[in-house]
């Protein structure tokens, strides 16, 4: 044994025992038959995937992607323009990199918990406009789309942030230069030479955001309140209320080849910009 | 002469050093005009100022009798060539060299595309349209990058040490084509380099910098010949000097016999000879304690170290330098 195999291997252990058993497990029982109180029994079937195929949990599914998506669109939008910042600062590079980090260094579930605090009727937000009487019935933050959407992008901007950064980093800054230098005006540079030149980090971006929001349990379960369902609480509540292990098993091996179809698509379009 | 690009008393102060001091200059029409001067001297400053990417501290552009003050980068009619290109990694030869023509209004695709085509052709890049900047090479790019800037028809063309990222027999090439580019569009080139030669061969005019300052403007021989500072005349070549008067090393002529009646001469100790391939340089010490460097051709490699020898000049050869005696 080489000694580089020497190092691998406590890793690759870990992920052997610790991911690719678990999921040959789950493998085996979603296609497996549910029991009275949870756990799987005989027969074998194919039922579980089948019944992932009907519309009530199509409209879930739908759902998830549609939330996702915004999402990540969001992120794009708020993130890009302060990565370019940070990547165009002459100064404080480094602080203002780790101020986008800063939220990390809490629990995400007390970060979740604050939001609702400030959300909810009886939040700041509402109590304050109520107290100055710019609204008399407190406004529906919390517990809807919007409210899930909100947190969602509260908690993967970051993941947007930071790739885009160290593409919009490398940038020649002399191609911009070049662009205002030809006639362009600062809107036409940045459309025409800095996102095309930035895509693979748009892409890699979008992956980071888009597929932890796809699968995202806290977040709706907490902010959407138990309305707002999403794949991930699909999945919990079959493995708890709905004692249906095998089905839970059947969508998440779906919501896992969704995610790596996704993945493969957003990386084949980086690689084709590379 | 009519000038198209003026500077008057143009100045950039950053917080730490003047950049640029007080710098008046006046390009004419159709004129190739080189600013040179060592690394850190101010002169791609200057270019960044009438670009647009810098502000002036004090001072006046004006662009054929128009003021720059106020207008942004893309709203200057000069065109800048960078000095590693900034070729555009994403477009495609011919899509360079349409950006600059596509951001304008009122101007048909069919008309961009035979520009483009007429100004690849112009420096011989045609049947590479399709190529990315990744797939030509050095020599290639450079041309691509000046295509790119002459297609707009700039009223002046700005080229930032255009050739310092090719090597040394590229570089040669391409200066004799630049010059003749230079000659067939009729544009003002306001040409940037810190390398002598370069300035010297290709300008009707030259402007030396130092410090940010301007040292001197001439033509080439008028500053090689009769440079007006000690700096000026050392930027450009070596000097020999003896008792204020300073001699180019080509002039010198050394010799075991007499010099040739009416030079002027004096005796020096040969200390060693260098061969250059082309000629040799032969360095003595003269009875001041000062060295002299002769350029000699290649014949005249008989002389030995430690050997008395005559060094000597015509009197038109010599040259002063004001207020050094």
């Amino acid at each position: 044994m080489r000694l580089r195999h020497v190092f691998l291997a406590p890793a690759a252990l870990v992920t052997i025992a610790l991911f690719f058993v678990p999921l040959l497990i789950a493998l085996a029982y979603s296609f497996l038959t549910r029991g009275p109180y949870g756990g799987v029994f005989p027969p074998w079937t194919f039922d579980n995937y089948r019944r992932a195929l009907d519309p009530l949990y199509l409209a879930i599914l739908w759902r998830s992607i549609w939330l996702a998506s915004i999402s990540t669109l969001l992120c794009l939008i708020l993130g890009f323009p302060l990565a370019l910042y940070i990547a165009r600062a002459k100064r404080h590079k480094i602080l203002l990199l780790n101020l986008v980090m800063l939220p990390f260094w809490t629990s995400f579930l007390i970060r979740i918990y604050s939001w609702m605090f400030l959300l909810r009727d009886t939040g700041l937000i509402n109590t304050l406009l109520q107290a100055l009487h710019v609204i008399r019935v407190p406004l529906p933050l919390l517990f809807n789309d919007g409210a899930v959407v909100l947190g969602l992008v509260y908690g993967f901007l970051p993941f947007m942030v930071l790739p885009l950064y160290a593409t919009l980093e490398k940038l020649d800054p002399a191609l911009l230069d070049a662009a205002f230098d030809l006639g362009a005006t600062p809107w036409v540079a940045l459309w025409q030479v800095v996102v095309p030149l930035s895509r693979s980090g748009i892409a890699a971006g979008c992956v980071l955001v888009f597929i932890p929001c796809l699968g995202s349990y806290l977040t709706p379960d907490l902010m959407g309140g138990g309305k707002t369902v999403m794949l991930g609480n699909l999945i919990q509540s079959q493995f708890t209320a709905a004692r249906d292990w095998p089905f839970g098993a059947a969508i998440s091996l779906l919501l896992m080849l969704l995610v790596l179809a996704v993945s493969r698509l957003l990386g084949k379009q980086t690689e084709k910009l590379l | 002469m009519e000038s198209i690009l003026e500077l008057r008393s143009l100045s950039k102060h950053y917080s730490t050093h003047r950049a640029v001091e007080d710098v008046s200059l006046s390009i004419h029409r159709g004129e190739f005009f080189s600013l040179v001067g060592p690394s850190g001297c101010g002169k791609t400053t200057t270019l960044r100022l009438i670009a647009g990417f810098e502000h002036p501290t004090s001072g006046e552009i004006l662009l054929d009798g128009q003021p720059l003050a106020g207008l942004a980068p893309h709203q200057r009619d000069v065109c800048t060539v960078f000095q590693n290109y900034a070729l555009f990694p994403h477009l495609t030869v011919e899509q360079n060299v349409a950006f600059g023509l596509e951001r304008r209004r009122n101007i048909s695709k069919q008309r961009i595309r035979e520009e483009v085509v007429d100004a690849l052709a112009l420096v011989r890049l045609s049947g590479k349209e399709s190529r990315f900047p990744n797939q030509i090479s050095g020599g290639e790019r450079q041309r691509v990058a000046l295509a790119r800037s002459l297609v707009i028809r700039p009223k002046v063309l700005l080229l930032d040490e255009p050739l310092s990222a090719l090597d040394a027999k590229l570089r040669k090439e391409m200066r004799q084509e630049l010059k003749k580019l230079q000659r067939s569009v009729g544009i003002a080139f306001l040409f940037i380099t810190h390398d002598q030669e370069e300035a010297l061969s290709l300008s009707d005019r030259v402007a030396v910098m130092n410090k940010g300052k301007l040292e001197q403007i001439g033509a080439p021989q008028e500053l090689y010949r009769r440079p007006q500072s000690r700096f000026v005349a050392e930027f450009l070549g070596e000097v020999n000097w003896l008792n204020g008067v300073c001699v180019r090393p080509e002039a010198v002529h050394v010799s075991r016999g007499l010099p040739a009646p009416a030079a002027h001469s004096t005796v020096g100790i040969v200390e060693s000879m260098t061969f250059l391939g082309n000629c040799l340089h032969l360095e003595a010490r003269l009875p001041d304690g000062s060295y002299w460097v002769a350029e000699l051709p290649q014949q005249h490699c008989d002389f030995a170290a430690g050997e008395t020898v005559n060094l000597w000049w015509q009197a038109a050869d010599e040259f002063q330098i004001p207020g050094s005696n």
